[in-house]
């Protein structure tokens, strides 16, 4: 930034700036109208120089001319004989004017007879231009050189003599010429007439020089180097009578003032034509000129001088104040002391400024020494506040960061006594006494500056409790909040007055330490100077004390905690089930002990791994997968399910482990627990209780076995004759014998049941046809009793899916306890009926009923109402028990109603298993189904068509045989009518023609004819009908074709040949049978063929036929057969669903097979209607 | 096979079931009847026997049924007798089982002995009826 001027320079450089540029201003106007004066002035002087150079030269020359014409007037002179005087006269003119060179008279002829001096007479002349011309007129001949008279004449400075001729007739006094008179003026003349004017002009060293030159502007005379020289300047105007000067640049290049006149002759003279040209250098000529301009500039600049000399003292004077002011001002910003603003007089604004100045001047003075001293007020108060943050942070941060009471106690002791500045602190532990009350503490922390000073104070404090209610202690507890004592002294009931007194320890401050509603802690620091009461150190010592309190809260806290965890982790590790929390992405964060042991893993050494790891395959997949799932949809039986699987121990082993998953939700996160217990033992434990019921049994048959047969041998009379009393006895030992081996089947079966490792063997079962065999099989037994079995009426055509061997097992159960507990010649009426989608079946008796107290123990095992029942009727106590258990199984409820005296109704619900329809009438299918009428008579047509529809077909109707293969052609058909006798075709020819394409060559066709049968079997002919036509005839002819063209293809996959045998003898009149001894062969024969059914041995050389299960799976177009697993393995049940019926070997009757084929083949006809097949 | 059922190799270690088997089948039967008290007396003396169809306990000691019947399979009989498992163990699963080893039948224990014989020939049949 430019530095401001100063105002003194300013007005200097002002007025001296405005003086100089007028001065300049006046010199260069005055020095410019000096100098054309001056120059006009030189100008003139030349043009005067000229003109009088001129006009002498024209006067002389005229003086001339006019002497020589006044001597010629003088014709007496020039008489003949008058030469003597003419000479004396001659010479006395050229005495006389000594310009004359030569002077003479020359006769007509030429010769010169007379001259002065007598020079050249007698020579001639005539030859001469002055000669011929004057001898005609006067003449003034130009200059020239003298031929003649330079050898006579002396020439005393060498120079080529030149001459100026003036020549004039002379004429006698009768006016004849008689002569010519001549002189010769000398170049002497012309050169001493430019000498006279520039002696006078050129006073001093003007440099003025004059040139005069001839008419052709030859220099005559002038300085040596230009005489004889044309002289030629540019810009020179051509000579004029009036002088005129011009500035010309002459041939040295240098410039000067020339000016240049012409001669104009002078009265009778005519002039010589010549001009004179002077020149006088510029410098010189303009030399007064430029001096003057010089002069007055100097005195300009000088005056300028003198203005700004001026300013500068007016302008020291104006600003002399200002200065002073502004040093003054700068003093006392420099902080100077004792500077104050002079008072100034003299000018009225400055005064006045100066005034403004030293008011406002001392205002700031004084407002700076206030903020000065309020500066320094806040920066103590701020330094006493930093102190007070920085302890009240310190001591948070440590009661916060304290692992014990004592520390964070001790650290708050001592910052706040040594923020304080007081010497002693102390703070004593308030034990909890009985009910809560403050009681003596033990504990004692202290601050003390000076121990040995204070050692009496310590001593006295520890010598006695603190009371509850009084002193300094006793308020504390009572306020809840920080004391404050400006003289202990004066505190009723503090105790250590004389200690304190004598110590010098005036001032208290006491707080409290509270946690969980109870003071656990007082402190309480001592100054030793009164000190008044202090609010921000109140402040301080409660914000202590609150902190400390908190602290003491969070370490009370933690203790509960940490016991509390303690505890837990005690149960949680002593407990038998291993413990396992996973987080939701399956990695292990935490395990119990008993985890740890189950799994053979070191402590910890599990933490952040997944918990599959702990798994077998392909369990451990499966858990994930599950566990996928679960997180996925939060569904499935993921939680609550206890599954068992294969855990992996350290060692690799594998073990059989139950897993149980629940969700815990501990804060935001989500855990799952796993509960794992090693069921190892219990597997094992299981595992011998099998083998020992299984071995029970055994030994328990075993014997029974020979007591049975032998009873039996017995009774029959095998081993003789027995009386009456002895078979007696034997027949109760042998049903006795007979109870214990239903008792001890039965306890298996229930067994079994519980354990769930009874097979079941569900097919469809129907509930009609099995109360009609159990009744069949039952009969027997209620005849025994003399109870009559029937059979409700209205029982459903229901089927159910079911074991059909465990139902007959519960009916039976069921029967045999109605038809026991019937009165003799009783009823018994077993039914059933559909109710809701369930079928209810009922075994009623009209017996005396169920007592109350025994209905709720009546599924219950080895119950039986009367202890004695059991005895008498011969049941095990079992029985319903597992019926129970068999319906359960099936999905189903068992109940009873029962009334005292009247009788008692068991009954149960299954599901109904919806089959397909077997009824008579028309199947939907069947609509479909086309029959072509090839017929002409529209009598014949119309019953054919009557009776096809009403049996389900659709029939179409052609009237020629060329309308009937119009519509073979777009339609397939299933079988045709045939009339003979054709209009446009013989009937047996259309019939070859049907046979010999092969689109039709298998459609039956029956002919329906006039004709008597013709060979039919020849034709191909399916049927032969002759007219008129039985409509009953028709249908059964067409249902048979259909039947036998329904009968199914099944494929039997098996590798033993006998079997194949024996089922192919069973379905050979039910169906078409094609064998594979190999998956290979099945594959082979599936893609040749279709085929409804498929029976499937799963033990097959090349595989397991379930794998077949797929290639069918993977079949395309037209239905799929039904598979039907004959096998002597079960399948898994996954693969239960793809197959029609499961039939184990050895098990099922062929006769079953059959069954299953047909109910198999039922069904997928139901599900997908048959492709025409003709 | 229209050769009535007459031969018959019963199989048995326990004495007092032999008795009862054997009146069964022979006084009640009047089958040829040749018991064997274990699976290693039977098999030395199967092929002099030449029995039609051998009827046979399942737990013995020193060598079971299933193990007497994969032996006397192996044997060279022409033609293998078929053989009828007698049991204790009457579980679905273990009849399955025996019957999967190739009995044609499982016979429960305790058998009745009055029907034994009639059971035999049922089974003789039905063999006569799958050949």
């Amino acid at each position: 930034m430019q530095r401001p001027l100063k105002l003194r320079t300013s007005i200097v450089l002002t007025f001296g700036g405005l003086a100089f540029l007028t001065m300049t201003l006046v010199a260069l106007i005055v020095g410019s109208s000096s100098r054309t004066l001056a120059e006009r002035d030189a100008r003139l002087r030349l043009n005067a120089a000229a003109v009088q150079v001129r006009n002498r030269l024209d006067q002389d020359m005229f003086e001339r001319f006019r002497d020589i014409r006044n001597a010629a007037a003088l014709s007496p002179l020039f008489t003949e004989g008058n030469a003597p005087l003419r000479r004396a006269w001659f010479d006395r003119i050229l005495s006389t004017y000594p310009d004359y060179a030569w002077l003479g008279f020359a006769s007509l002829d030429g010769t010169v007879v007379t001259s002065a001096n007598g020079v050249l007479e007698g020579q001639s002349v005539a030859a001469r231009p002055w000669f011929r011309e004057g001898s005609k007129a006067p003449f003034v001949g130009d200059v020239h050189s003298a031929l003649l008279l330079e050898k006579v004449l002396p020439n005393p400075s060498g120079e080529p003599m030149r001459f100026v001729d003036v020549a004039t007739p002379v004429m006698d006094p009768e006016g004849r010429t008689i002569g010519v008179l001549g002189a010769h003026l000398s170049w002497q003349w012309a050169r001493r007439i430019r000498q006279t004017v520039t002696a006078s002009l050129d006073e001093g060293d003007q440099g003025i020089e004059i040139f005069i030159l001839d008419h052709a502007g030859t220099v005559l005379l002038g300085p040596d180097t230009f005489v004889d020289h044309p002289l030629k300047l540019a810009g020179l105007a051509a000579p004029t009578v009036a002088a005129q000067s011009r500035l010309v640049v002459w041939p040295d290049q240098q410039p000067y003032l020339t000016t240049t006149v012409a001669t104009e002759g002078y009265l009778s003279f005519p002039g010589l034509g010549w001009s004179v040209t002077i020149r006088q250098p510029r410098a010189i000529a303009f030399a007064q000129a430029q001096a003057i301009q010089r002069h007055v500039l100097w005195i300009g600049l000088g005056a300028a001088l003198l203005v700004a000399a001026i300013a500068w003292l007016l302008a020291g004077r104006l600003t002399r104040p200002l200065t002073t002011l502004s040093e003054a001002a700068h003093r006392i910003r420099k902080g100077e002391a004792g500077v104050t603003l002079p008072r100034l007089r003299g000018f009225f604004e400055v005064a006045s400024l100066a005034h403004s100045l030293n008011a406002m001047t001392t205002t700031l003075e004084r407002q700076r020494s206030d903020l000065t001293d309020l500066n320094a007020t806040l920066e103590m108060r701020i330094a006493r506040r930093t102190a007070a943050l920085n302890l009240m942070q310190e001591v948070a941060t440590a009661a916060n960061e304290a692992d014990d009471l004592d520390t964070a106690v001790r650290f708050g002791l001592d910052r706040l006594c040594a923020h304080l500045g007081w010497p002693v602190g102390h703070a004593r532990r308030i034990a909890a006494g009985p009910a809560g009350r403050a009681a003596p503490a033990t504990i004692d922390l202290w601050h003390l500056d000076d121990p040995d000073r204070f050692a009496p104070f310590v001593v006295a404090t520890q010598g006695f409790a603190f009371a509850e209610n009084a002193g300094l202690a006793g308020a504390v507890i009572a306020q809840r909040a920080p004391v404050w004592q400006a003289d202990v002294g004066r505190v009723t009931g503090f105790r250590r007055q004389a200690v304190a007194e004598a110590c010098g320890l005036v001032t208290a401050l006491a707080f409290p330490v509270v946690a969980g509603g109870r003071t656990e802690l007082v402190v309480q620091c001592f100054a030793d100077r009164p000190i008044a009461e202090d609010a921000e150190s109140l402040s301080i010592a409660g914000f202590v004390g609150l902190q400390l309190s908190r602290a003491a809260e969070r370490l009370a806290a933690a203790d509960r905690l940490a016991e509390r965890e303690g505890r837990l982790t005690a149960i949680y590790d002593s407990v038998l089930d291993g413990i396992i929390t996973i987080n939701p992405s399956g990695s292990i964060e935490t395990m119990n002990r008993a985890a740890e042991r189950v799994f053979g893993h070191p402590p910890g050494s599990l933490l952040r791994r997944n918990l599959r790891l702990l798994m077998a395959e392909p369990f451990a997949s499966a858990y994930e997968s599950e566990l996928m799932r679960h997180l996925a949809d939060g569904g499935g039986d993921f939680l609550g399910t206890v599954r068992e699987l294969e855990g992996l121990h350290a060692d690799g082993t594998r073990f059989p482990m139950e897993v149980a998953f629940t969700a815990a939700t501990i804060g935001e996160r989500r855990l799952l627990v796993a509960a794992v217990r090693d069921i190892t033992e219990r597997r094992a434990i299981e595992r011998l209780k099998n083998e020992f019921v299984s071995t029970v049994s055994h030994e328990l048959r075993t014997p029974l076995t020979s007591i049975s047969g032998a009873l039996a041998l017995m009774a029959k009379g095998t081993a003789g004759t027995l009386p009456d009393k002895a078979l007696g006895l034997v027949a109760i030992a042998r049903s006795n014998c007979d109870r214990l081996v239903r008792l001890i089947n039965d306890i298996l079966d229930l067994e079994r049941i519980e354990a769930g490792n009874l097979v079941f063997e569900f097919e469809v079962v129907d509930i009609a046809d099995l109360l009609d065999r159990l009744v069949r099989e039952t009969a027997e037994f209620a005849q025994k009793y003399n109870v009559e079995l029937e059979i409700a009426p209205a029982v459903p055509e229901v089927m159910v899916w079911g074991d059909r061997h465990r139902l007959m097992q519960v009916l039976a159960n069921l029967v045999s306890n109605a038809v026991k507990f019937s009165p003799d010649a009783g009823t018994v009426t077993v039914g059933a009926t559909l109710e809701d989608g369930k079928i209810h079946v009922t075994v009623t008796d009209r017996g005396r009923g169920i007592p109350d107290e025994f209905k709720s123990r009546i599924f219950q095992k080895f119950a039986q109402a009367d202890a004695s029942d059991s005895r008498q009727k011969g049941g095990t106590g079992l029985g319903l028990s597992i019926v129970k258990s068999i319906v359960e199984r099936h999905g189903g409820t068992v109940g009873f109603s029962s009334q005292s005296q009247v009788g008692s109704t068991f009954w149960f619900d299954l599901p109904e298993k919806h089959a397909p329809l077997t009824a008579p009438g028309l199947p939907a299918e069947e609509s479909r189904r086309k029959v072509l009428i090839c017929e002409d008579d529209k009598d014949v047509g119309h019953i054919l068509t009557l009776h096809l529809e009403q049996a389900g077909y659709q029939s179409l109707w052609a009237h020629t045989a060329a309308e009937a293969r119009e519509l073979l052609r777009q339609h397939d058909f299933v079988a045709m009518t045939l009339d003979l006798g054709l209009p446009d075709q013989d009937g047996l020819q259309l019939l070859n023609m049907i046979k010999a394409d092969p689109a039709t060559a298998t459609m039956p066709v029956v002919i329906v004819s006039g004709r008597a049968d013709a060979g039919g079997d020849r034709l191909g002919i399916a049927d032969w009908i002759t007219k008129p036509v039985m409509p009953e005839r028709l249908i059964a002819a067409l249902d048979q074709i259909r039947s036998s063209r329904d009968r199914p293809t099944v494929l039997h996959v098996e590798d033993d040949p006998d079997i194949v045998d024996l089922v192919s003898a069973a379905l050979q009149s039910k169906a078409d049978l094609v064998a594979a001894g190999s998956l290979a062969a099945a594959r082979l024969a599936l893609e040749q063929a279709r085929f409804d059914v498929i029976v499937l041995d799963v033990g097959l050389p090349d595989g397991s036929g379930l794998d077949l299960l797929d290639t069918i799976d993977a079949m395309e177009g037209g239905p799929k057969p039904a598979v039907v697993l004959f096998s002597a393995q079960e399948p898994h049940p996954s693969r239960r669903d793809e197959m029609a019926a499961v039939l184990v070997k050895s098990q099922a009757s062929l006769d079953h097979l059959a069954d299953m084929i047909g109910q198999a083949l039922t069904q997928r006809r139901a599900s997908s209607p048959r492709q025409p097949t003709g | 096979m229209n050769e009535p059922l007459k031969r018959i190799l019963l199989v048995e270690d326990d004495p007092d079931v032999q008795t009862i088997a054997s009146m069964a089948l022979i006084d009640i039967g009047e089958f040829d009847l040749t018991v064997c008290s274990s699976g290693r007396e039977a098999l030395e003396r199967v092929a002099g026997i030449k029995p039609q169809m051998i009827l046979l306990d399942v737990m013995m000691p020193d060598m079971d049924g299933p193990s007497t019947l994969e032996e006397i399979r192996r044997l060279p009989l022409s033609p293998q007798p078929p053989v009828i498992f007698m049991t204790a163990k009457v579980q679905p699963q273990e009849q399955q089982r025996y019957l999967s080893l190739g009995a044609i039948e499982v016979i429960a224990k305790p058998f009745d002995p009055v029907t034994l014989a009639d059971q035999l020939h049922a089974a003789w049949a039905r063999l006569d009826d799958g050949a």
